[in-house]
């Protein structure tokens, strides 16, 4: 029974929240729909933290979708263990590379005191979700390992059930607890997301990757005036 | 539900069965019974024969005759929960079946295990016909190779069922880091399922609750069948059995710390790639806004 509450009920909730309130936002308030930059009051440490953080995220996020629109490629590509192996030493190495970032992020927020400033209560809350994902993800790979292949097997199918309305918990009411965890952490996760600093993924300047270049151009004497 | 509780057992079907139909009563009952076959054939089959003798688990033949019919129930409902009571038969049972539990079977709730016993009394009036014993054909060193390359994935499944290591692992098969460990490790599944035939039916219909969902749509055929039952053989009887690897098992340290390695290493790319970051504009910027 708490099976079909986390596994087929709490999906429709989160992704019910997900649409209807990153559209509304979006319609009622667009300049909320961002992330407030942070980059202008420290920026050294911000390197190391958004850089591998983004990275790693988005290069695991990459694999997950892969094995969620082509497990059949992916069980392909798997189907030669070496191959395998690189692709989930690829995953945790992304994964564990995210994690420094996001950690770095964290102590960042906590000790400079700028940034703490502009920090919110719901900025805390997203990373510390994101964080307790990230590990439980590490966690999985370690203990349940090859998941990019189960999950092409196992996942890939009860994630389209919930998408086509036709919820089937078969596939991941046995799977093992830290496995459950994380399924349960990604709804809440995409539940919480419209009210969060994470808007700004839907936002992304995507542009920007195949946009002509700009020239900056100073009009006064560098020599004289701004270079030592 | 079905009320199968009120139902009295009859173990003399083959008079009750006639009397049933002339007085026009059965269409219920056959329509439970068939259910209770289809049950039988997707779930019970893997581990269970009706007088064809053990396989992973004992053969149901006269089992209504061994404990009462709620016990039955109570176990077959949920089997963990007798297991763990300490309850004396169950646990005879668990041993004589290599310690290998029965599954909690997702539908099988007390009305379907009635029906499946009623059902089994049926099958258990007809004498068990004393056939001629099948003569198994003897495994080849080809079906041995062709059931690793079915293992590891490198000759895909008829049917689409995934590759088994995905989530198993067999000791010195797969390369450093082994099989998968999200599923039981199964270089002695072939003594611990029993056996040839055990294993075979076993596999036919796998009845784990990870696997019945993947398995349900993407069957194994026969052939690809034997040739897994003849690489396990292999593994416990084979000659590979004895010069196996000394490292055995997932290597889940080992890939842990591979991992972690990798991502130093990926850090390290990003000081390098990046480290003139900032020195065209901003740094000098700064550095002369301070001046």
């Amino acid at each position: 029974m708490s099976d079909y509450l986390l596994f087929a009920i709490l999906p429709y909730v989160a992704l019910a929240l997900f649409f209807v309130v990153s559209i509304t936002r979006y319609r009622k308030n667009a300049f909320v729909f961002s992330s407030l930059s942070s980059q202008f009051l420290e920026n050294k440490q911000h390197f190391w933290s958004t850089v591998p953080f983004h990275y790693g995220l988005i290069g695991v996020l990459i694999i997950h979708l892969i094995g969620l629109l082509i497990p059949d490629t992916l069980l392909w590509w798997n189907s030669v263990p070496a191959r395998l192996v690189v692709l989930e030493l690829t995953g945790l190495a992304l994964a564990l590379i995210g994690i420094v970032g996001l950690g770095m992020a964290m102590m960042r927020r906590l000790n400079v005191r700028t940034v703490a400033v502009v920090t919110t209560t719901s900025d805390w809350v997203i990373l510390v979700m994101t964080m307790v994902q990230m590990l439980l993800g590490v966690l999985v790979a370690v203990n349940h390992g090859w998941g990019s292949s189960w999950f092409a097997s196992s996942a890939s199918p009860y994630l389209w059930s919930i998408f086509s309305l036709d919820p089937n918990i078969a596939y991941v009411a046995a799977m093992p607890l830290l496995v459950k965890l994380h399924i349960i952490n990604a709804w809440l996760i995409i539940a919480y997301f419209p009210f969060t600093r994470l808007l700004h993924v839907l936002v992304a300047p995507f542009p920007y990757l195949w946009r002509k270049r700009q020239v900056v151009l100073w009009n006064d004497n560098r020599k004289t005036k701004r270079i030592p | 539900m079905r009320g199968y509780g009120e139902i009295p057992v009859f173990t003399n079907t083959s008079l009750i069965v006639p009397i049933l139909l002339l007085a026009g009563a059965s269409s219920a009952m056959a329509q439970d019974a068939a259910e209770a076959q289809a049950f039988f054939d997707s779930n019970c089959v893997a581990c269970h024969t009706i007088g064809g003798g053990r396989l992973v688990g004992p053969d149901l033949h006269g089992v209504n005759t061994r404990q009462t019919r709620e016990w039955l129930i109570d176990f077959m409902v949920d089997p963990a929960k007798v297991l763990a009571s300490g309850d004396a038969y169950a646990q005879e049972i668990l041993a004589a079946s290599n310690q290998v539990p029965m599954p909690q079977l997702p539908g099988l709730d007390a009305a379907m295990a009635g029906a499946l016993l009623d059902l089994i009394a049926e099958k258990s009036g007809t004498p068990i016909a004393a056939g001629p014993v099948e003569e198994a054909v003897p495994f080849t060193a080809a079906d041995v190779f062709l059931g690793e390359e079915l293992f590891v994935g490198s000759q895909a499944f008829m049917h689409g069922s995934p590759a088994c290591i995905s989530c198993h692992n067999v000791d010195g098969v797969g390369g450093f880091f082994g099989g998968g460990n999200l599923g039981p490790d199964l270089t002695e599944v072939f003594t611990t399922l029993n056996g040839r035939r055990p294993l075979t039916a076993w596999l036919g219909s796998p009845a784990s609750d990870t696997m019945k969902p993947i398995f349900a749509d993407a069957k194994m055929t026969d052939g690809e069948i034997n040739a897994l039952v003849a690489f396990f053989d292999a593994q416990v009887n084979g000659e590979s059995a004895a010069d196996r690897a000394a490292v055995a098992g997932t290597a889940s340290a080992s890939f842990f710390y591979s991992g972690l390695a990798f991502a130093v290493l990926i850090l390290l790319v990003f000081a390098f790639l990046w480290r003139n970051r900032y020195t065209a504009t901003r740094t000098p910027m700064v550095e002369a806004s301070k001046r």
